[in-house]
């Protein structure tokens, strides 16, 4: 299929196939790809990019899936830098963050698959984060981590679903897909839920009703045709449930982990995946480009690569940052605004489901506010 | 502006026709090659770039890019420049360098725009330490065709505390110009650039 045919399906608004998927990815010209997607993307969006203000808790770094790609986990409570969080001090992050009057709308929770912490660590976690904000989302906990609490826990996914959406939980997070082909999984993740687990996981709690977003990661030994079979499978749930509302490619970093050998991917790379997958994904309404995995350059690139969002203000990223992101642990609402503008779009901060919190003037007078420094 | 691609009034409204533009001039120069050189002199300034190749250097010109300056003062500039290169300056080539509060489309355009104006100069380079390994591929298609900065014959793996660094080996950043559809040379000390297999 050449990039023309290919460009005549887009604009008719064809699903494209995995034989296209797999020449995108192959297309030597970028610039053409990115003009593709971005025609794409001005489409659905507009001159748009959204953010959101948010805050980012890893409850426990304590994991026995031993993730070849992971710089964050330990195994052990002897191990350096192995820490629980006891629940006062993952609660006092938000309310260090509120009392600075820091309108944050979204707290989004994960960690490691601790086998030590009982199930109810996590229900009372979040209850606490509502009790102190009534009205935050809480996005939390992986696909990964649900179908590991199903396991301890001897629960079906859909009373742990239950369970803590009771507690508060509102959405789930995209991570812990990585690459579904088994091939890849078995190298670099053997311990993880497989790709079905995965993909059950968030078919379940679409039924139930819970939006949720989705992952991949690139960069390590996927070739490929496995990352098209990945936007594939995604796509096809989505089709199913319409329950993910956003794509976040996710860059390898191989600083501090059992893949430090592997090159990260380059920029190009980064640029190309971003594009084929608002091209192929034409089902999920949002492409982030998640500044933490990307840096912040390539990021604010990405923009006219396909992605309409930057995801948020963060503070406090750990995962990314132990395996070698360079960009800081939190951006300013200003500086992300600044970042959108100076790529000639318009910002708009968006809450969790992709409601317009403030855009305009309103998001100029509100876009400073004190404590959320980097 | 050579191109006839106006920037001016929306910067960003061309940014794909800005780049092509830039990457074919770029090709014109230099074929399919892109170069690295695991040393190079870069003047600061005018009398330092004539000194320099009084002595026998290589003229290469740092031109630093701040987040204030706007797209008509940057194509000033340049102009600028580019009537001096055609007035006999000797340059080899220029290095595009943001200072720390500029943004990556921002370094990219004004690559793009510095081999666009200066059709005179041979190569427009890329300093890895400045931009960075990544932010430096993606200007290699916005009109850079040459790689400059630290880059070494060996480095030990980014675990501990040598994690983070932005030290390149050659095999890696002959790697970043083949990613960027380039192929790899390496300015050696002696004699012309030689096509570079790990």
């Amino acid at each position: 299929m050449t990039f023309g045919a290919i460009s005549e399906k887009v604009s008719a608004g064809l699903p494209l196939s995995f034989d296209d998927g797999v020449a995108l990815f192959r297309e030597p010209d970028l610039l053409k790809l990115g003009a593709l997607a971005n025609q794409v993307r001005g489409q659905r969006h507009g001159d748009r990019t959204t953010f959101n203000r948010n805050l980012h808790i890893n409850p426990t770094n304590l994991c026995v899936a031993g993730c070849k790609l992971c710089s964050f986990s330990r195994h052990s409570p002897e191990q350096p830098g192995a820490y629980t969080l006891s629940l006062s001090q993952a609660w006092d992050k938000l309310k260090a963050r509120l009392d600075a009057g820091d309108p944050v709308t979204e707290v989004h929770v994960v960690g490691g698959l601790n086998e030590a912490l009982p199930f109810d660590y996590y229900v009372e976690l979040l209850a606490g984060l509502k009790r102190l904000q009534p009205a935050l989302h809480i996005k939390a906990f992986s696909a990964v981590e649900i179908f590991h609490f199903h396991k301890l826990f001897q629960l079906a996914v859909r009373e742990v679903l239950q369970r803590l959406m009771a507690a508060g939980l509102g959405s789930l997070p995209g991570g812990g897909a990585e690459i579904f082909a088994s091939r890849v999984r078995q190298r670099i993740c053997p311990n993880k839920c497989n790709a079905e687990e995965w993909l059950q996981v968030h078919r379940t709690a679409h039924q139930m009703g819970l939006r949720s977003n989705c992952t991949m990661l690139y960069g390590t030994i996927e070739t490929v045709e496995e990352r098209v079979d990945h936007l594939l499978r995604l796509r096809a749930l989505q089709d199913e449930t319409h329950g993910f509302q956003s794509f976040i490619p996710l860059a390898f970093h191989p600083d501090n982990n059992a893949l430090a050998h592997l090159p990260a991917p380059s920029a190009v790379d980064d640029l190309r995946v971003c594009a084929v997958a608002r091209l192929v994904l034409h089902n999920i309404p949002h492409i982030k480009a998640y500044w933490i995995s990307l840096g912040i350059k390539t990021a604010q690139t990405a923009q006219w690569f396909g992605a309409d969002d930057l995801d948020g203000t963060v503070q406090e990223e750990k995962i990314y940052h132990l395996a070698g992101s360079e960009t800081p642990q939190a951006l300013a609402p200003a500086e992300i605004v600044r970042l959108i503008r100076a790529a000639g779009r318009t910002p708009v901060e968006r809450d969790t489901l992709y409601n317009v919190v403030a855009q305009g003037e309103e998001l100029r007078a509100g876009a400073s506010p004190a404590g959320a420094q980097p | 502006m050579n191109s006839g691609v106006a920037t001016a009034a929306r910067p960003f409204a061309d940014l794909f026709a800005l780049g092509r533009a830039a990457q074919a001039a770029s090709r014109a120069a230099s074929g399919d090659r892109g170069f690295f050189a695991c040393s190079a002199f870069v003047a600061t300034s005018l009398p330092m770039l004539t000194e320099a190749t009084g002595r026998g250097l290589r003229g290469l010109l740092r031109l630093s890019l701040t987040a204030e300056e706007t797209v008509p003062q940057q194509e000033r500039r340049l102009a600028q420049l580019a009537a001096q290169v055609r007035d006999g300056l000797a340059l080899d080539g220029v290095v595009p360098t943001p200072e720390d509060d500029c943004l990556g489309l921002a370094t990219l355009l004004f690559v793009a725009r510095c081999r666009l104006t200066l059709t005179g100069v041979p190569h427009v380079l890329v300093d890895l330490d400045r931009l960075g390994p990544k932010l430096g591929q993606l200007a290699l298609g916005f009109g850079a065709d040459e790689l400059c900065g630290t880059i070494v014959e060996k480095r030990a793996l980014r675990l501990g505390d040598n994690a983070g660094s932005r030290v390149l080996t050659r095999a890696e950043a002959a790697q970043l110009l083949r990613g960027a559809g380039l192929r790899a040379f390496e300015r050696v000390a002696s004699g012309g650039p030689q096509e570079f297999t790990p």
